[in-house]
């Protein structure tokens, strides 16, 4: 489909390849402006424009910036599998032989299929309580997503991705709340899960429940302000000074953390910042303590470089930071 | 006695779609993919597409419509697997910058693919250069240097860049593709 521009934007295009040199005059700077403010269509090209280019890239160049450059490299290389494959896209369905023996991988996506598809998701920074069918409320923390399903004999909940807590209404169906590990049934009413990489986390805040580890199937009921950790390796109690209160402070806005390690502090505030937090593994490693503000990223990563003997680097307006062990 | 819904309803035609072709589909992608959970994979997200396209009205033609549609999408789908292989391959070079975290990867990749999408069809260089300058942020003689090529054809290559760019852009502004990014 070869739509043709218009000539405002041709012209946009070709200051657009000016304005980008890395050398740019001050005759040519004159030159944009002059033909910015000759006509309200030229600033309105220009803004068609610039502006989706630069809402697009910027994630990208705040993920690109201070790397070693193999964004060039990645295209070459991907550009000579491509011809060593491209007489296998042929065939009646116009598939062809599509990667033979090979499985399609779909790419880890910034929001992954999987969660945009999923019930219940909420974004970076977005906190969400949702009333269930039958009386029942979830309060997912940010960048979380679950699957919701209520029906006769059941009320089943799937946690997809990061944490949620559910107030369960007495009577009815068994409600559980399934994990990739596995799974929670409600005895009583009020519990935090989090789903991690390699095992998930409850927590009662208000009577019991009853974990089921998967797959071995191993099982514990839960009682009141304890918490465990359940997955390929069977369930066990959390026993590290942490309480299911704290594990449920960001409800309130709060991660409150008690001896853990930077690198899972870190983990919990890229769910509330938009960009990206880069930190050593030397740094990833200490100890924290303390309460920090969810809400206001900039805040707690300003009161983690006080307190710890870290360096804590903002670059691009806020978009990447970094984060590294002093030196000893 | 409620009154009968319009016909002229996107859902019910994405409904019919689907209760009339989903099988068929998932079924002709098998044969060609040799694997169930890619078929159903790649017939879901079609069907995702279908639904989110804003023109939906009656297809004449379904399963001509529906192909078209996951013949694009396993383009796609092949050109990101592609472009991860080889962003891993480039990575295992560098050993010495801190890794990128899995967002950051998927942020470049997806990018990288919006990019080679849009500029598809360009010589390889011409998309080097692009992304060199809009990712990498490096100026034209840089990426002269770099690739072996003329400032001026690094200009000439930023241009037809640019008004790809500005085509997509437009036609993602008409409705006719889905947004390139997912918020």
């Amino acid at each position: 489909m070869t739509a043709a521009l218009d000539a405002a934007t041709e012209a946009a295009i070709g200051w657009l390849v000016v304005l980008n040199s890395g050398a740019v005059s001050d005759a040519e700077r004159g030159g944009f402006a002059a033909w910015l403010n000759a006509a309200p269509s030229h600033r309105a090209a220009w803004e068609r424009l610039a502006s989706p280019l630069q809402d697009q890239l910027a994630p990208a160049r705040a993920a690109a910036a201070h790397r070693t450059g193999i964004l060039g490299d990645t295209l070459a290389r991907a550009e000579a599998d491509a011809s060593q494959r491209r007489r296998l896209l042929r065939g009646a369905l116009g598939l062809g032989g599509v990667a033979t023996g090979a499985a399609l991988l779909v790419a880890e996506r910034y929001a992954p299929l999987t969660q945009l598809a999923a019930d219940l998701h909420t974004g970076t920074g977005e906190r969400r309580e949702v009333a269930l069918p039958d009386g029942s409320t979830l309060t997912l923390d940010a960048r979380s997503a679950a699957d919701i399903d209520f029906g006769p004999g059941r009320r089943t909940v799937t946690l997809r991705q990061g944490a949620l807590i559910a107030t369960v209404s007495a009577g009815g169906a068994p409600f559980v709340v399934r994990t990739a590990h596995g799974q929670v049934r409600a005895l009583g009413t009020r519990f935090v899960v989090r789903q991690d990489a390699a095992d998930s986390y409850v927590g009662m805040l208000e009577h019991s429940v009853e974990v089921t580890a998967a797959p071995a199937g191993q099982r514990l009921e839960l009682p009141e302000g304890r918490a465990a950790r359940f997955g390929a390796r069977g369930v066990a109690l959390v026993d590290d000074g942490s309480t299911p209160q704290s594990a449920s402070a960001w409800q309130r806005g709060l991660l409150e953390v008690h001896d853990q390690p930077l690198g899972s502090v870190v983990q919990a505030l890229r769910a509330y910042r938009a960009g990206f937090i880069r930190i050593a593994p030397e740094a990833a490693r200490l100890r924290v303590y303390g309460s920090y503000a969810l809400d206001d990223t900039d805040r707690a990563l300003a009161a983690l470089a006080e307190t710890l003997p870290i360096s804590v680097r903002v670059y691009r307006k806020g978009w990447l930071v970094v984060i590294e062990a002093d030196a000893t | 006695m409620t009154a009968p819904l319009p016909s002229v309803d996107p859902m019910r035609h994405a409904q019919q779609l689907f209760t009339g072709h989903h099988a068929w589909l998932v079924a002709r992608l098998q044969a060609r993919l040799r694997n169930a959970a890619d078929a159903q994979d790649v017939a879901a997200e079609t069907f995702v597409r279908v639904v989110a396209s804003r023109h939906l009205g009656a297809v004449h033609e379904p399963r001509a419509f529906l192909t078209t549609i996951a013949k694009r999408l396993l383009c796609t789908l092949w050109r990101r697997r592609a472009l991860e292989h080889a962003y891993l391959d480039a990575l295992a070079q560098h050993p010495e910058d801190l890794a990128p975290s899995p967002e950051e990867r998927a942020v470049l990749l997806e990018t990288l693919e919006y990019i080679a999408h849009a500029l598809d069809g360009l010589p390889l260089k011409a998309r080097q250069a692009f992304v060199l300058s809009q990712i990498e942020g490096l100026g034209y003689a840089a990426i002269a240097g770099q690739l072996g090529i003329s400032q001026s054809t690094v200009r000439r290559h930023m241009a037809e860049g640019f008004r790809r760019v500005a085509l997509a852009l437009a036609r993602q502004q008409a409705g006719i593709a889905l947004p390139a990014r997912q918020p």
